[in-house]
């Protein structure tokens, strides 16, 4: 073996045994709050806790956290025979979806914080506990109505403690808007004669493809009386008397930018952040925001120029209507065990107490729920701005907890899409958008039947997956028994843990069942209802645009790096290692990550960096993400910038390959750059190349991460991936059995493709 | 004379590095600002008082280090355990003949293609039956399983790419199989081996979905899922996030210099026994 082989070797086997033998530091000592322990480490009673960071003790805002430290510090004081472990977890849908897969296992932790229109996926009282037993009357009475109401069944048990919110305003210049407006045409008027007039944005708002675009404008539509679900929870927006009030809402939105009130950027915002950066750098004279945005303005903003911004109630049909929506996480209990189930609620409410929720609030820029903080702690009874929101969230309403509100809200995500880009008229956005959440709404009272009472079929995929494995291996050893050995293990893993998943998948896309798991029977609706979308054909398209030109852009930009950088290795030219590393590095940092850096690059006002460097050459604006056909390639060069160095370092590999001597005949016959690429490279490089383009053109066709916070897929659908669409039916909607039908789709794709590759690459072996 | 045609070579090299730096340049300009100054305008690539200090945050005040060294301890492990299986495997799948071999590398070649987050549903079922959630050998034995074809897909198609002749030779010195896997294919695998352990440790360390789904405990988590911890319910502390993204940029960058080396070694290995 080769020196450096060796070396190679022994620092793997070291590593390894490191690896194996050490365990994580995290828990340390016996103090009494560590980063996952609250209480003694050898207290009798055990509670779990999954918080978020921000709201914890683990805060990297130092403030906030020396605040929790403090309060856990007490309450491990007060109850030194508890123990809480705690977790901190991203505030995503993807943590939706994580507690859901754990109620499906039982395997909830017993206090969580969550968003509060999750409630109805965790059926209350059967795995959310209610909370009154242990949560005396005065102290729920202190808290704001609807905090109370919307998390309360009709038999009075309350589900979960709102642990801060919001509510949306309309943020205005003083200097350009003497007088807020109260009604849309008002509204319209005063932001068209400035768009006019200053050259500036009058009013900017969210229309991108995401939640916020929805409940930002739905103070709008209950403001007119309007209601999504009646009492039992039913959809009724698109029946009238709501579907007219819903039409006039996208109406209004379409005229903001056929009026010139508004640009068709709005179309790309997908993120508050767009709209306080269009406000700091000067480019909005009006914006519809949330409350805690004035923490965003006041620090970037100097004390004269805060000083012009005021906030009003939203803008409505009528003059003299309040109408605002109230966001916000809660605190939940999911607690069995009586013991358990009391700690946790005192947990909680520890935690919430008027004396703490006044300074958390403050610090986390969020609202308290409680009313007696506004009367007695200073910052909310005296801040003009905190004494006002306060007084609107009295009359806030929050988003419905019902099982339909996803379903309502990515459909009213795209017919917003839809009417503000023009392509389809309110009604028919609306209408369209009715009969999508009817379907669903069909289906989730179709599924709600009781489970099968003995099912053989469960264990069918894993009774196949084992004869699958064991006749594979039969068939190997009968041949050749030696050769055994040396496939098994591999083979065994990947049926464990891909083959049996993907039959089980299978399985799952015969039924209707939904994440949580309540009955399920067999049927072909899922698959049915997916072939039967009317977004498919557009997606399907989207996609391979999407795929071809990723692909071909990938592989050639990877060709053309790896002989670049081969050639500068076999010259000895300074800088190639950091020309590699640069490459590379784009290509670890998470997608998610990299989806962000790209929106904020590209961001369609004067503060979007592309925008910017552009106007410093005179260029005009372009509609990076707000244009379909522009997201689109905005898309693909993100995806391309993250993913050459996959290619690259693949087909740098198979250069390497290449012998020497055929370099050195290369020289001697003195080909030149492109006949040395055409003579020799291509040909020896055209297997790896082959793999090359198999592989990716699969990893791009599974990719979704770096769309989902670049443009969600909008405008409307012009940039939703089939991918995407996945990701969405399983985290958004609850229905696993049709997110399996979908999933199920990409696999035949996958394997057709995979198919299709092999034939390719077996008649290459072969010529 | 090699001085001069080194010129253009080396102002290619500098664009290829601006166009994938440039937009991490702001990444890492986000890094060094504070909040406020997060939306100043007009954008500044170096604010006023720009410091590391969302660095020494991060690491002092965060989590951040524990979860770098369970990413280590998972990534180096899976990577390990995914080697250890593939290798042999394609091994066999190349070089020896038999009946099933096609039909086994179409499987592999197929399972690869299947997104793992297609079976997030079904493998967190299957990991609860095993009692490995919340566990750092079930995230290792479901990021291996995930890997493996990728693996025997591209290890069998660099050994596919070693001179037959090598193996005739040392099969009639009487070598068994597993000696001539050892002695002649093994050390000429330099640059194949490397950019597969490099894929390997990469796509280990940059997974969230089911790192995330798969582990509870804040003691057993991965950097992604701190990353994104950060996203908390309305404010995302993105100067924050920016640094906490590059600590975690490092490892892989340092593991893929490393690795570099490899790739030469193996091919001077191939050239001094070919």
């Amino acid at each position: 073996m080769p020196r450096a082989s060796r070396r190679a070797a022994g620092l793997l086997s070291g590593l390894l045994l490191f690896a194996t033998v050490a365990a994580s530091p995290a828990d340390q000592g016996d103090e009494l709050v560590t980063p996952v322990r609250i209480g003694r480490a050898d207290a009798p009673l055990v509670i779990s806790m999954w918080a978020q960071q921000e709201y914890s003790h683990l805060a990297a805002r130092e403030d906030m956290a020396a605040t929790f430290h403090e309060i856990f510090r007490q309450w491990a004081l007060a109850h030194p025979d508890i123990r809480i472990d705690i977790s901190v977890m991203p505030a995503l849908e993807l943590h939706k979806a994580k507690l859901l897969m754990a109620a499906a296992n039982d395997r909830l932790p017993d206090v969580a914080s969550i968003d509060s229109f999750w409630v109805p996926l965790f059926t209350p009282g059967k795995q959310i506990q209610p909370l009154d037993p242990y949560w005396p009357r005065e102290d729920r009475d202190d808290f704001l109505p609807f905090t109370i109401d919307t998390l309360s069944d009709p038999a009075g048990h309350v589900y979960g403690m709102w642990h801060g919110t919001d509510c949306r305003v309309l943020y205005y210049r003083k200097d350009l808007v003497p007088k807020p407006p109260q009604t849309w045409d008002q509204l319209i008027e005063i932001a068209s004669r400035i768009s006019r007039e200053k050259k500036i944005s009058g009013y900017v708002f969210n229309a991108g493809r995401w939640e916020g675009a929805v409940f930002d404008h739905l103070p709008m539509f209950w403001g007119q009386g309007g209601e999504l679900v009646n009492e039992k929870g039913a959809p009724v927006f698109g029946l009238p008397p709501n579907r007219e009030k819903m039409i006039r809402v996208l109406q209004f939105m379409r005229d903001t930018v056929t009026k010139g009130a508004s640009p068709s950027s709005v179309l790309a915002n997908n993120d508050y952040q767009q709209l306080s950066s269009a406000a700091i750098s000067g480019d909005a004279a009006m914006f519809l925001g949330g409350s805690w945005q004035l923490r965003d303005l006041e620090p970037s903003l100097s004390k004269e120029q805060f000083a012009l911004w005021d906030v009003a109630p939203i803008p409505q049909r009528e003059a003299g209507v309040v109408s605002t929506g109230a966001g916000g996480w809660i605190w939940v209990s999911f607690a069995q065990d009586p013991a358990k189930a009391k700690a946790a609620a005192e947990l909680i409410q520890f935690i919430e107490s008027s004396k703490n929720v006044g300074v958390i609030s403050q610090l986390a820029h969020q609202l308290p729920a409680r009313k007696s903080v506004y009367r007695q702690f200073p910052f909310f009874s005296e801040d003009p701005f905190h004494k006002r929101f306060g007084e609107w969230l009295a009359g806030a309403r929050a988003r419905p907890a019902v099982l339909i509100y996803p379903t309502i809200s990515e459909q009213l995500q795209l017919a917003i899409g839809y009417a503000v880009s023009g392509d389809k008229t309110p009604e028919q956005a609306v209408d369209g958008a009715w009969a999508e959440v009817m379907k669903v709404a069909e289906r989730q009272k179709a599924g709600a039947a009781p489970p099968p009472a003995f099912d053989p079929l469960m264990f069918a995929p894993a009774v196949l997956t084992l004869l699958l494995l064991l006749s594979g291996l039969f068939a190997v050893w009968r041949e050749n028994r030696a050769l055994v050995a040396w496939l098994a293990p591999a083979l065994a893993l990947a049926a464990a843990f891909l083959l049996y998943p993907m039959l089980e998948l299978i399985r799952l896309s015969a039924t209707n069942t939904t994440t949580e798991g309540a009955g399920y029977s067999y049927t072909a609706a899922s698959l049915q209802s997916v072939a039967g979308d009317p977004g498919l054909p557009g997606m399907i398209f989207v996609t391979l645009l999407f795929v071809t030109a990723s692909v071909v852009l990938q592989l050639v930009i990877g060709l053309g790096l790896a002989v670049l950088i081969d050639a500068a290795r076999r010259r000895g030219t300074w800088g190639t290692m950091f020309a590699r590393a640069s490459v590379v590095s784009a290509w670890v940092i998470p997608g998610v990550l990299i989806g962000v850096l790209w929106r904020i690059l590209l961001m369609e006002n004067r503060a979007g960096i592309v925008t910017y460097l552009g106007s410093m050459f005179g260029l005009p604006a372009l509609p990076w993400l707000s244009s379909g056909s522009f997201a689109l390639a905005s898309v693909v060069v993100a995806n391309v910038w993250r993913g050459s160095a996959f290619s690259m370092i693949l087909q740098f590999a198979g250069l390497m390959r290449i012998p020497k001597e055929l370099h050195e005949a290369a020289d001697l016959e003195g080909l030149t750059r492109s006949q040395r690429l055409r003579w020799l490279i291509l040909p020896q490089l055209k297997p790896i190349l082959a793999l090359n383009l198999v592989l990716i053109t699969i990893s791009t066709l599974n990719t979704f991460d770096l769309i989902l916070p670049l443009t969600g897929g909008g405008p409307a659908r012009q940039t939703e991936v089939i991918a995407l669409f996945m990701y969405r039916s399983a985290f958004f909607s609850l229905e696993a059995g049709r997110s399996a039908a979908i999933a199920t789709v990409m696999l035949v794709v996958n394997l057709a493709l995979a198919l299709v590759a092999v034939r390719a690459m077996r008649r290459q072996a072969a010529s | 004379m090699k001085k001069r045609t080194d010129r253009p070579m080396q102002l290619a090299l500098l664009l290829v590095a601006a166009a994938f730096l440039l937009p991490q340049l702001w990444l890492f300009s986000l890094s060094t600002k504070t909040k406020a100054q997060v939306y100043e305008y007009p954008p500044k690539l170096i604010s006023d008082s720009a410091s590391l200090r969302n660095y020494a945050a991060v690491i002092e005040k965060t989590q951040i280090p524990f979860y770098l060294w369970n990413s280590a301890r998972v990534a180096v492990l899976a990577t390990a355990l995914t080697l250890l299986l593939g290798i042999p495997a394609a091994y066999v799948l190349s070089r020896e003949r038999f009946k099933r071999r096609d039909g086994i590398v179409f499987l592999f070649l197929a399972a690869q293609m299947v997104s793992p987050l297609i079976l997030l549903v079904p493998i967190y079922g299957l990991v609860a039956k095993l009692h490995l959630l919340d566990t750092h050998a079930g995230l290792v034995l479901v990021y291996s399983a995930i890997q493996i074809p990728f693996t025997v897909v591209v290890l069998k198609s660099f050994f596919d790419g070693l001179p037959t002749s090598l193996f005739e030779a040392a099969r009639l010195d009487g070598c068994s199989r597993f000696s001539i896997f050892r002695l002649v294919a093994l050390p000429l695998l330099g640059p194949g081996l490397a950019s597969v352990a490099i894929f390997n440790l990469a796509a280990y360390w940059s997974e969230f979905c089911l790192a995330l789904v798969l582990l509870d405990s804040q003691a057993r988590f991965t950097i992604p899922v701190g990353l994104f911890s950060f996203q908390s319910g309305y404010e995302t502390e993105w100067h924050l996030v920016a640094a906490a993204s590059f600590i975690g940029l490092l490892p892989v960058l340092l593991a893929f210099i490393m690795l570099q080396r490899f790739f030469v070694a193996g091919l001077t290995a191939g050239a001094t026994k070919g």
